[in-house]
């Protein structure tokens, strides 16, 4: 299981559960790694299902999804009750308003910043097949957006980049400089800072502290030259970075287990942001959490935007990508094959460029 | 007010992780002592209580030792055969006429070389560690073998004196030498696990090894440094052993990495890595060594004496394993 | 891929190491000439040399030895007086014992690979006396001689050449009873640090040694065991010094030493007797922390267990069905 792909796994999940003739079918955010097309063909499954008679509680984030399945819709916010009511008696804005309380304003608040001068080249970059012949730059003042089907390459580009998986060939330019990246710490110390795809795996140790999680990365600077941490300025920089983050904890000494999905991602990047990095790469880092949350991490990526720091950003929610980034790069099978520039981005753009797949030779045919 | 400075004293030492087991564990500590204490008095002799503690100081430093690999999520099976190839090397040499001193410092730059080799077999051949030690374990026990052309050594004679009085025999300011040692040692290594940056890295490695090497920990090195540090800790109890004998017994340390595990999960350190505190391994180390000691003052028929040890250490690693991988369930959902 | 193979090549190495868990010792080889015509020196049958040139199998005999391990001095001096016998006779000689240890199942294991090596006849010293009868059994079947040397097991076998172990421990009783007598003490505690409770030679001398002391004011504590481990044995005694004893005893060689040390250092009052001769236990003799040691005769136990083993092959007079190669009492020099 674990050699496929996190939307096949997915899948094969939801396969599972139609297998056992429940009565009451619950699924948990079913299609957060699933293509429009897997969407689509779950969205026919759930209709059919609806008509044999079977009850359906469906849990998401995405709410544009509801239209074409919801009869009710139920609120849950901090654990408690909030309201139930029929889909059609009700909007979208009523719904996000409940779901955090309060009115948001605007789904992806976007901020304009002067571009800057180039901070990221990468020239040619192999590393296995999912990256091939990858070329972009990336300035300050700007958020680059990564946009494909799920398998196109976004996640392996992102950890050929940080140094998690090996390169074969190519050139990673950074301020000028070139750079020799063969594992994460040459990346880190760099400048390149990577809130991974999967949080929980990858991203945060999940039974320790939040402040040993924020501190880890970050030891070099909290020690003295003997390699003795210096504790108080290890609560420091925890105290401030939930400040800066507004993260929901009792004490900075819960284990990172105990938080919400959102706080948990809100952990995973407050890591970097202590250290001087000139990129950071968010990966999937809406997966998961809840609007609220969602839009104060699009706030610290404009933060970041805003002090000159390089955003890359990969995501699979096409919304998302065009409500926050400035350019668009398109990948599928591993190469770059489109870019876009937000003023003329669109979906379908996008995904022609997505689905750009080469072609392959068939020999079998002719004689 | 001053209730309250009590009050949150207590509640930061509680606060500590690790610490709740340490309580519990302690607890249980002392019901046994006094229990043995009221089956024969003698147990609560001065003599008495002098000799175990020196008992449990060899214990104390293995499990150390076994602590720093068990945290990173590995496991050293090679102690017990570290333990008897560092009393032959040592005690072959010694009886060879070189100086004690001289000997005990080549015993130490083999058997650390011992260890790294684990290290290196876990850390860069990616081998699993249960392997990796076994065949480590292995060929230690087959160099304390061989040391001394495969028999025991003969005495290691008047010369060396005084590092069997330095190592055992000998006292400091009215206490044991080996107790001193043992705390010297505990001191040592629990500063670097609880306030280094290496320290930080063990723990992150056991909890989560992708997620530190995405943070930037070297994680060869790191897991490397743990197993020179249980070689070390081997060493150490090899040399006290051959003060202790004076002499050099091929069987040395039979079955030690066992007790060193039994002792650091009584005390809180999780099999699966990344848990548990050295406060934790002392404590676990004192509940084996007065098993071991009060159950003879008790008069325990042998049976009955290996089957309270037998339970007690599977209760312990039972307990772990549920506990852990009951929450690891839960915070995967 | 390289971490798998890597795996199984240790793996496999685990494996080969464990079958030959019997560590063979050199072999000799007693091919001095083709035809064997001298009679064994200790011939008491002169018409032997008629059945020996009828023999028209005119074959080198193999003949193994099998002890309980390769370690202690006890079996080493065996091998010795074995492997002289083994070149005066020209006989083909061979050394085994399970490398772990008194370890009933590896010396199973040991025989069946002497029988399948093809060996004669057998000189064994049983870790298993009911557990081997199965596997000596098809052994003999299969046309093996079989001579017990040191421990026999409850299977008939030609001859059993032993240290009369109960007589043994009654004579060490003796020796520890008259020396309290002589300091004025008719009453009080006294230990046994003895090896395990399977090992039936050790249970036998614990058995002697306790005869002499029924009757008296004396008592006995439970026994404690240390396996035959110096450190082990040391805290055993350490404890019984603190318990008030007048009197201990080691039942073998690494228990007697570790009896001596604690006598040495809790300042020499105690009456302390060991079992088996080394350079360490010598050197507590000759310092007074040990009173005497029973010194066993593995040698003769080789030696002659060879001959009768050449005998037996060759169709001679084996002697007696038992030998007693007794025991010398060593006392400070």
């Amino acid at each position: 299981m674990e050699d496929l792909p996190v939307s096949k796994q997915q899948m094969v999940e939801i396969a599972k559960a139609l297998c056992f003739n429940a009565k009451i079918l619950i699924m948990d955010e079913p299609t957060s790694s699933l293509t429009s097309k897997e969407i689509e063909d779950l969205f026919a499954i759930i209709n059919s299902l609806k008509k044999e008679g079977y009850g359906i509680i469906y849990i998401t984030h995405r709410l544009e999804e509801l239209e074409y399945i919801a009869d009710r819709v139920t609120i849950l916010r901090d654990g408690r009750f909030v309201t139930s009511m029929n889909f059609k008696d009700t909007t979208l804005p009523e719904i996000i308003s409940n779901m955090v309380g309060r009115e948001i304003k605007e789904k992806y608040p976007r901020i304009n910043c002067n571009r800057g001068k180039k901070i990221l080249e990468v020239r040619n970059l192999n590393a296995g097949k999912l990256v091939r012949n990858i070329s972009f730059d990336l300035y300050e003042g700007e958020i680059v957006g990564f946009a494909g089907l799920v398998g196109a390459g976004r996640t392996e580009l992102t950890k050929a980049l940080f140094g998690a998986n090996p390169i074969e060939s190519g050139e990673i330019i950074l301020d000028g400089k070139k750079l020799n990246i063969r594992r994460p710490i040459d990346a880190i110390n760099a400048g390149i800072a990577c809130a991974p795809e999967d949080r929980k795996k990858e991203g945060l140790c999940i039974k320790l502290s939040i402040r040993e999680n924020i501190s880890l990365p970050n030891l070099d600077s909290l020690c003295n030259k003997f390699g003795i941490v210096n504790r108080n300025k290890e609560k420091e920089l925890t105290k401030s970075m939930a400040k800066k983050l507004r993260i929901k904890m009792a004490s900075d000494l819960t284990n990172a287990e105990n938080l919400s999905g959102g706080n948990q991602q809100k952990v995973v990047v407050g890591r970097w942001l202590a250290r001087n990095s000139r990129v950071v790469i968010f990966d999937e880092p809406t997966r998961g959490i809840d609007v609220a949350a969602k839009v104060e991490i699009y706030n610290l990526m404009n933060e970041l935007k805003r002090q000159g720091i390089g955003v890359m950003f990969v995501s699979s929610e096409m919304p998302e990508i065009l409500g926050i980034s400035d350019r668009i790069f398109v990948m599928c099978e591993g190469r770059i094959t489109g870019e876009l520039d937000i003023s003329e981005a669109t979906q379908d753009k996008i995904m022609e460029y997505a689905t750009r797949f080469e072609k392959k030779e068939i020999n079998s045919r002719t004689a | 007010m001053q209730e309250k400075r009590k009050a949150s004293f207590f509640k930061n030492i509680i606060a500590i992780r690790g610490m709740g087991q340490v309580i519990t564990v302690s607890s249980a500590l002392v019901v046994m002592c006094i229990v043995f204490g009221i089956i024969n008095p003698n147990f609560f002799s001065a003599k008495n209580i002098s000799n175990l503690v020196r008992q449990v100081a060899p214990i104390l430093i293995i499990g150390i030792g076994q602590s720093f690999v068990l945290i990173t999520g590995n496991i050293d099976l090679s102690i017990g055969s570290l333990v008897g190839m560092s009393c032959m090397i040592s005690a072959t040499l010694m009886t060879k006429g070189v100086n004690p001193w001289v000997s005990s410092l080549i015993t130490v730059i083999c058997c650390l070389g011992m260890g790294l080799i684990s290290g290196l077999l876990v850390s860069k051949a990616k081998l699993p560690p249960f392997i990796a030690t076994l065949g480590t374990m292995i060929v230690a026990r087959g160099i304390a073998q061989i040391a001394n052309n495969n028999y025991n050594t003969d005495s290691i004679g008047e010369g060396a004196k005084g590092f069997r009085n330095f190592f055992y025999y000998g006292r400091t300011l009215g206490v044991f030498n080996t107790i001193w040692i043992g705390l010297i040692v505990f001191l040592f290594f629990n500063f670097i696990l609880s306030r280094t940056k290496t320290g930080r890295h063990i723990y992150a490695i056991g909890s989560n090894i992708e997620a530190s090497k995405l943070s930037g920990v070297n994680v060869v090195y790191t897991t490397t440094i743990v197993y020179i540090i249980s070689a070390f800790c081997s060493t150490l109890v090899g040399l006290i052993t051959t003060a202790i004998g004076g002499l050099g017994t091929m069987d040395a340390g039979n079955g030690y990495e066992l007790n060193a595990v039994a002792a650091s999960v009584i005390g809180g350190v999780s099999t699966l890595g990344g848990q548990g505190i050295l406060l934790g391994t002392v404590v676990g180390s004192f509940i084996w060594g007065v098993l071991n000691n009060g159950l003879q003052f008790a008069g325990a028929p042998v049976a009955i004496r290996n089957i309270v040890i037998g339970i007690v250490v599977v209760v312990a690693v039972l307990i772990d394993i549920l506990v852990r991988s009951g929450k690891e369930k839960s915070a995967n959902d | 891929m390289c971490k798998k193979v890597m795996s199984i090549i240790l793996v496999v190495l685990l494996i080969v190491s464990m079958l030959g868990a019997c560590g063979k010792s050199e072999t000799t080889t007693g091919n001095t000439t083709g035809t064997a015509t001298q009679a064994p020196q200790t011939s008491q049958n002169g018409s032997q040399n008629e059945t020996q040139q009828s023999a028209s199998e005119k074959k080198d005999f193999l003949v193994y030895l099998i002890t309980m391990d390769l370690m202690d001095q006890h079996w080493v001096t065996m091998d010795q007086g074995a492997r002289k016998a083994a070149e005066e006779l020209g006989i083909k000689y061979k050394w085994t014992a399970p490398t772990t240890g008194k370890d009933d199942a590896a010396q199973i294991e040991c025989i069946n690979n002497a029988v399948a090596d093809g060996a004669d006849a057998i000189l064994l010293a049983s870790n298993g006396p009911t557990t081997q009868v199965a596997t000596l059994e098809e052994a003999s079947k299969a046309g093996v001689k079989i001579i017990y040397v040191d421990s026999p097991a409850e299977f008939p076998a030609i001859q059993t050449l032993a240290t009369d172990n109960e007589k043994a421990g009654e004579i060490a009783g003796q020796e520890m009873l008259e020396a309290l007598k002589a300091k004025g003490i008719t009453s009080g505690k006294i230990g046994i640090v003895n090896v395990n409770s399977a090992t039936t030679s050790t249970v036998l001398r614990e058995q002697g040694f306790r005869k002499v002391f029924e009757g008296t004011d004396f008592e006995i504590l439970p026994t404690q065991y240390g396996e035959g481990q110096v450190d082990k044995s040391q805290q055993i005694a350490t404890n019984y010094i603190t318990e008030g004893c007048v009197g201990i005893f080691g039942t073998n060689e690494g228990s007697s030493v570790g009896v001596g040390n604690a006598i040495q250092e809790s300042g020499g009052d105690v009456v302390g007797v060991g079992f088996d001769k080394s350079d360490a236990i010598l050197q507590l003799v000759n310092s007074g922390a040990l009173l005497c040691t029973m010194a066993q005769n593995p040698y003769d136990m080789g030696y002659k267990g060879m001959q009768t083993a050449y005998a037996a092959l060759t169709g001679g007079d084996t002697g007696p069905e038992y030998v007693d190669t007794g025991v010398s009492v060593i006392k400070k020099q």
